[in-house]
């Protein structure tokens, strides 16, 4: 079939390479294509000649087949004129063969001879011609193998002659739906392009071969004169390739037929090695799993965009699904079915087909319950396939299999373990869809376990909708332990659980749902229940009821408090027995229990609360106690127990001194104290004003562990603002009671001790603290306190270890603490504003010099520096000791003379 | 070691790539002396830069550049002598198809693409301009009116060749009409309207306004580069190359005086291989030549046109300004 009228197109260079003439009005598209594929294909190497060659390509309406000759009678090297015949899109389509189309081509005299290209031409009479078989040398052989075998454009061919019959065969090879998009050229001097993309053939000079060089790096280069055409996987020695040579056209036919025997359309050029394989595997698909699996990828490759009720694809579907239960479980047992759920064409196939679905869905089912209750390795890739299933139903159905088939395990420890794997596996997004139904299958202590196990690292949204589930379970069975871990409450246990049933049940009094569940027990019963919970977040019920229904049940007290002292937090029940009874009663059993069973008596004694409320019961026991009850489990009860915050006041007033004299004689080490009794010493030192702090200091046989009662006060110092507060004070009480000099002895110890104990916490926040407590309570008396201090801070100041005062807000107007030279002009400047004693400015330097002249020089442009230095100067002349310091001395006295005297004329 | 980027402008035919080839050919053959190559950047793919220079090294002019011969070049050099001694720099250069100066005319829109867009942020322009290959700016011939011609005749829009918007007092300002265009004819792109028009884009890419001066510290500097100069008629061969910009580029001149400081714009007359490579006599003379054979000829500071035969003496002034050729 040929066109009927062909337009045509005149190019060549007047005054740059433009359209001469033309029979049609070319769009502006159609007029850039043509002035740039009409020009020469690329860099002309010096020497080489441009013969007549041919480029074929789609431009816009027209299928263009372009001869090129050179220009000879052109006015610049290099130019050339173009003829190009425009065939229509939809006419090409149908041209089987070129050659009597390119027969039209005439070579234009010059650049005006332009009138015979302005109208169009009549087509040419074509007759069919046969199809002579490709030889295995012939070059058409390795064109057609790397054009069908690969999507790699361009595919380029490098020879000495044009092969222009090597095109026009091509082209006989084509079917319509390639024709219109195929683009080619036989005198290529670079890679070209069209709109869409590069050229599907190139055949290039031998000259041109560096403008290929990226193409030589990919398989779609033959460089014909210098090596054998290079095999093509999946075209090379195939049976469809030697029938496509011998047959050609034929072949080609038959290839269109079968496509619109199965309803597609013809494949691409470079994919036709892919659909030949597709049809090979035709035969075998139906009996074998991975035929099937290949056939199926290669019909949605080449057909990406197939609806899901096209029929070839739909009966690809349903013998991939039939096969299903054939399939190995190795790699991986589920391998195969995660590979069918994850198929877009399966899911689209099931969209719109119902009935598809319906098979697929018990396909999934059965394999999934099938595979999980057979292998454990299944379980691993359960997550992977709820992930991959494109529908919510199939994930129900996945659910639904891995539950039937942890419930066809034998024995209880075989589930857990699956329900064990399977939970592991299992991600956050799909516990919801799994891991609450898995819950369903086993009972409540293997629900806490698993909680346990994977509750935290879920995400919020999923945590809450599968402990919501659990929670249920917990209050349906009483189950505190799960209640708690489902609810997640911290601190008041009790108060979460009675939140949580109030939130299931919907009560605002869910305590009539847990007493009417127990008090449907015996009585005996019933104390046995509330004695094995008084140490779970069922205890406010136990307690509270426990005492009522030991009072029923008329167990005697001491028995009671022998079952309860067995119970760590037994106490609470038993003392709930004690308020009901009488002074005298109390009293009574009190004396019978106290020797040995001294935990019930600190527990009444440290809860604050509840002696405010049973004051009586309160007192008794704490006038029943014997001394070494209170000072040991007593005090340890206070002060280190949780009921510490609580018993602080009241029993600080008992445990305060001893706590003094534990720390002095090192019973109790710093590190406790930090963890929870500063509260209590807090409290303890503010209530009764040092009292017993200012007696030990006075007495002589505590006077070797002064360091360490200096080294609590430290410590309390570098608390929060009340706790530093409370450290001044009692830096104040010790600074005016003590003997200054035993003071200053004894504090310079401390700080030594405490810097040799925790150097960090001393030199990074105790030491400031310390300082401003001396400075802005007795700036006098802190000379000494620093004369003491500075030894111990100076040296890492100086070597510049770590900045002691970092950011620390306390002293505005000072700046940062960042190096020794602050900390030198901070203590300088600070004895200067105070007026404090040069002499023990002078002490504190020890004599050395370096020292004193680094603070002097700090402060040299410090107002009152040079009376500063006058006055230590004066200091040095009436002691001996500070003799060596004297040339420092004048040193910076004849420094700051004149800047003294030059400040005095300008005020005076 | 510092990029420059350097946008050679020119309507086909203009001589962008002989310059091109013969510079890359002075720097391999030691004719340029003021730049050469820095061996020690040397590319390890000299693709491109052989082929720029592949004809002029055979004593051949370049062809016409077709649209798939476009091509970036980047030439590493060090500058020899004069007051930046030793710098060295990245020289990129782009070969096209000057036909696309004038689809930049009438595409105005499409025609502005990113390429373009790279090359309006170049350091510095050289325009080449060749006198025997402009389109003149052509008058409509007009229907003959009754009554004597009347003094509006002589508007100079509508003057004939050359394509001056000022004519010169001693220029006819009725062209014959045998020069006029008539209607059928075809129509091309005048040359200076096209170079001014591209000119307006580049300063508008560069967010110049009309009239708008670049700033101080960075001078946008333009060099028009007046080529195959040995073929030119005299008196215009020794006379300064300002003069014959004027005369025959008047609208490209009223241009550049009005949106370009003084010191941006510099005319140089050139003749890239110093003869016509198709005569074979010239060109045997011209590949046995032991020294360069080309010649740039431009007014120096003092007035007084000055000529050397150092072809890199437009590339330098356009990069580095009155330093780049200070010795001279």
């Amino acid at each position: 079939m040929s066109p009927a009228m062909i337009e045509q197109a005149l190019h060549g260079y007047d005054r740059g390479h433009r359209l001469l003439a033309s029979s049609v009005d070319l769009t502006s598209a159609e007029v850039v294509l043509t002035d740039r594929l009409s020009d020469l294909s690329g860099f002309l190497p010096p020497g080489t000649e441009v013969p007549p060659y041919l480029t074929i390509f789609p431009c816009g309406r027209f299928y263009a087949l372009a001869r090129t000759w050179p220009d000879l009678s052109g006015t610049r090297r290099g130019t050339v004129l173009t003829h190009t015949l425009l065939v229509s899109l939809d006419d090409v389509s149908s041209v089987e063969d070129l050659e009597p189309l390119l027969e039209l081509h005439r070579e234009p005299r010059d650049v005006g001879d332009r009138a015979s290209y302005q109208e169009p031409l009549a087509s040419p009479t074509v007759s069919p011609r046969g199809w002579r078989p490709v030889d295995l040398d012939d070059p058409l052989t390795a064109v057609t193998s790397m054009l069908f075998g690969g999507s790699r454009r361009p595919v380029v061919v490098v020879a000495d002659s044009r092969h222009e019959d090597v095109v026009t065969r091509v082209w006989r090879l084509l079917w319509p739906t390639v024709r219109v998009r195929f683009a080619a050229c036989n005198f290529a001097l670079g890679v070209r392009k069209t709109e869409r993309g590069p050229f599907d053939l190139l055949i290039a000079p031998s000259s041109a071969r560096p403008s290929f060089v990226d193409v030589a790096k990919s398989a779609s280069l033959w460089d014909s004169l210098r090596s054998a055409p290079p095999p093509v996987p999946g075209v090379h020695e195939q049976a469809w390739f030697e029938v496509m040579k011998v047959r050609g056209p034929s072949w080609r036919d038959d290839v269109v037929e079968w496509c619109e025997r199965h309803a597609l359309s013809a494949p691409s050029l470079g994919s036709i090695a892919r659909f030949e394989r597709m049809r090979a595997l035709d035969t075998m698909a139906d009996t074998h799993i991975t035929a099937a699996r290949s056939r199926l990828d290669a019909l949605v490759a080449l057909w990406p965009a197939l609806s899901g009720n096209h029929p070839w694809l739909r009966e690809n579907v349903r013998a991939l699904v039939g096969l299903q239960e054939g399939a190995p479980d190795v790699p991986s047992p589920l391998r195969s079915l995660l590979d069918l759920v994850s198929r877009p064409e399966v899911a689209r196939v099931a969209a719109e087909e119902p009935a598809e679905e319906r098979v697929i869905v018990q396909v999934i089912r059965r394999e999934v319950v099938r595979r999980v209750a057979r292998n454990d390795a299944a379980l691993e890739e359960l997550t992977a396939l709820e992930d991959a299933v494109p529908r919510p139903t199939w994930q129900e159905v996945i659910t639904e299999g891995i539950v039937e088939a942890l419930a066809q395990a034998d024995t209880s420890e075989e589930r857990f373990r699956k329900l064990t794997l399977a939970f592991q596996t299992l991600r956050e997004s799909t516990i919801l869809s799994t891991g609450v139904a898995l819950l369903e299958v086993v009972d409540h202590e293997e629900r806490a376990a698993l909680l346990d196990m994977y509750g935290e690292v879920l995400t919020v949204a999923y945590r809450d909708c599968l402990f919501g589930h659990a929670l249920r379970l917990g209050v349906r069975d009483l189950d505190a332990a799960l209640i708690a871990r489902a609810f997640r409450f911290f601190g008041d246990a009790p108060r979460g659980i009675r939140q949580a049933i109030g939130i299931i049940l919907g009560s605002n009094n869910p305590s009539v749902h847990v007493v009417s569940r127990i008090e449907a027990l015996p009585l005996e019963g019933r104390i046995d229940w509330c004695l094995g919970r008084v140490c779970d977040p069922w205890r406010p019920f136990a307690v509270e009821n426990g005492a009522r229904w030991v009072r029923e049940c008329a167990m005697p007290p001491v028995e009671v408090a022998r079952r309860c002292a067995e119970l760590e937090h037994g106490a609470d029940l038993f003392v709930q027995l004690l308020v009901t009874m009488a002074p005298e009663e109390v009293r009574s059993v009190l004396r019978q229990v106290v020797g040995w069973a001294p935990r019930i008596v600190a527990y009444v004694l440290a809860s604050e609360v509840r002696a405010q409320t049973y004051g009586h019961v309160f007192d008794v026991a704490l006038s029943e106690t014997p001394g070494e009850v209170l000072l040991d489990d007593l005090l340890y009860e206070a002060l280190c127990g949780d009921n510490a915050p609580l018993a602080a006041d009241r029993v600080a007033a008992v445990a305060g001194p001893i706590l003094v004299r534990r720390f002095a004689t090192g019973q109790l080490s710093v590190a406790d104290a930090r963890v929870s009794n500063a509260p209590s010493i807090e409290r303890w030192m503010v209530a009764h004003e040092l009292e017993g702090l200012r007696s030990l200091v006075a007495r002589e046989e505590w006077r070797e562990s002064l360091p360490q009662v200096w080294g609590v006060v430290a410590l309390l110092s570098s608390g929060t603002t009340r706790q530093r507060s409370v450290g001044t004070r009692l830096l104040t009480v010790c600074i005016r009671e003590a003997d200054r000099r035993a003071f200053d002895e004894a504090f310079g110890r401390a700080l030594e001790w405490f810097s040799r104990t925790d150097p960090d916490t001393f030199l990074e926040k105790i030491s400031a603290e310390i300082l401003v407590a001396v400075r802005r309570t007795e700036p006098r008396s802190a000379s000494g306190w620093i004369e003491a201090c500075f030894p111990i801070v100076y040296p890492p100041l100086r070597a510049g270890v770590r900045n002691p005062f970092g950011g620390t807000p306390w002293r505005p107007g000072f700046g940062d603490w960042d190096h020794a030279g602050h900390w030198r002009e901070w203590l300088t400047r600070t004895w200067i504003s105070h007026e404090w004693s040069p002499h023990a400015f002078l002490r504190i330097m020890r004599g050395d010099q370096a020292r004193l002249d680094e603070c002097l020089g700090a402060v040299r442009f410090v107002h009152r520096a040079y009376e500063f230095v006058e006055s230590l100067c004066d200091a040095a002349r009436k002691d001996a000791a500070h003799a060596e310091m004297t040339p420092v001395l004048l040193h910076w006295r004849d420094v700051l003379m004149p800047l003294w005297k030059k400040v005095w004329i300008v005020r005076y | 070691m510092s990029n420059r980027t350097l946008t050679v402008l020119g309507v086909t035919g203009s001589g962008k790539s002989t310059w091109i080839g013969a510079l890359t050919d002075g720097l391999y053959r030691g004719h340029v002396s003021r730049v050469v190559f820095d061996d020690a950047r040397w590319p390890e793919d000299t693709t491109g830069i052989n082929r720029v220079r592949s004809y002029v090294q055979r004593g051949l002019f370049p062809g016409h550049t077709a649209e798939e011969m476009r091509s970036v070049i980047e030439l590493p050099l060090l500058i020899q002598g004069g007051r930046r001694s030793d710098e060295t720099f990245t020289l990129k250069l782009s070969d096209y198809d000057g036909e696309l100066i004038e689809k930049l005319f009438r595409e105005r829109t499409r025609g502005w693409d990113n390429a373009w867009e790279r090359r309006a942020r170049a350091d510095s322009f050289l325009l080449f301009v060749r006198h025997d290959f402009t389109q003149a700016l052509r008058s409509l011939a007009r229907p003959a009116e009754p009554g004597p011609p009347r003094p509006d005749d002589a508007d100079p829009m509508m003057s004939s060749s050359p394509d001056e918007f000022t004519p010169p007092p001693n220029v006819s300002r009725r062209a014959p009409e045998t020069e006029r265009l008539k209607p059928e004819d075809p129509r091309y792109v005048p040359t200076s309207l096209a170079l001014v028009e591209l000119l307006q884009w580049i300063r508008r890419e560069r967010n110049l306004m009309p009239i708008e001066m670049s700033p101080p510290d960075r001078p946008l500097r333009v060099g028009i580069v007046l080529t195959a100069w040995d073929s030119i008629k005299a008196p215009w061969r020794e006379a300064p190359p300002e003069d014959y910009l004027a005369q025959h580029h008047a609208i490209l001149k009223d241009f550049l005086a009005c949106n370009f400081r003084e010191n941006e714009v510099r005319v140089f007359a050139m003749s890239a291989v110093g003869g016509n490579l198709e005569d074979k006599t010239y060109r045997d003379r011209y590949l046995e030549a032991e020294s360069p054979m080309s010649w740039v000829r431009w007014t120096g500071t003092h007035g007084r046109v000055v000529q050397t035969e150092d072809l890199s003496v437009p590339l330098c002034w356009a990069l580095y300004g009155d330093d780049g050729i200070a010795d001279d």
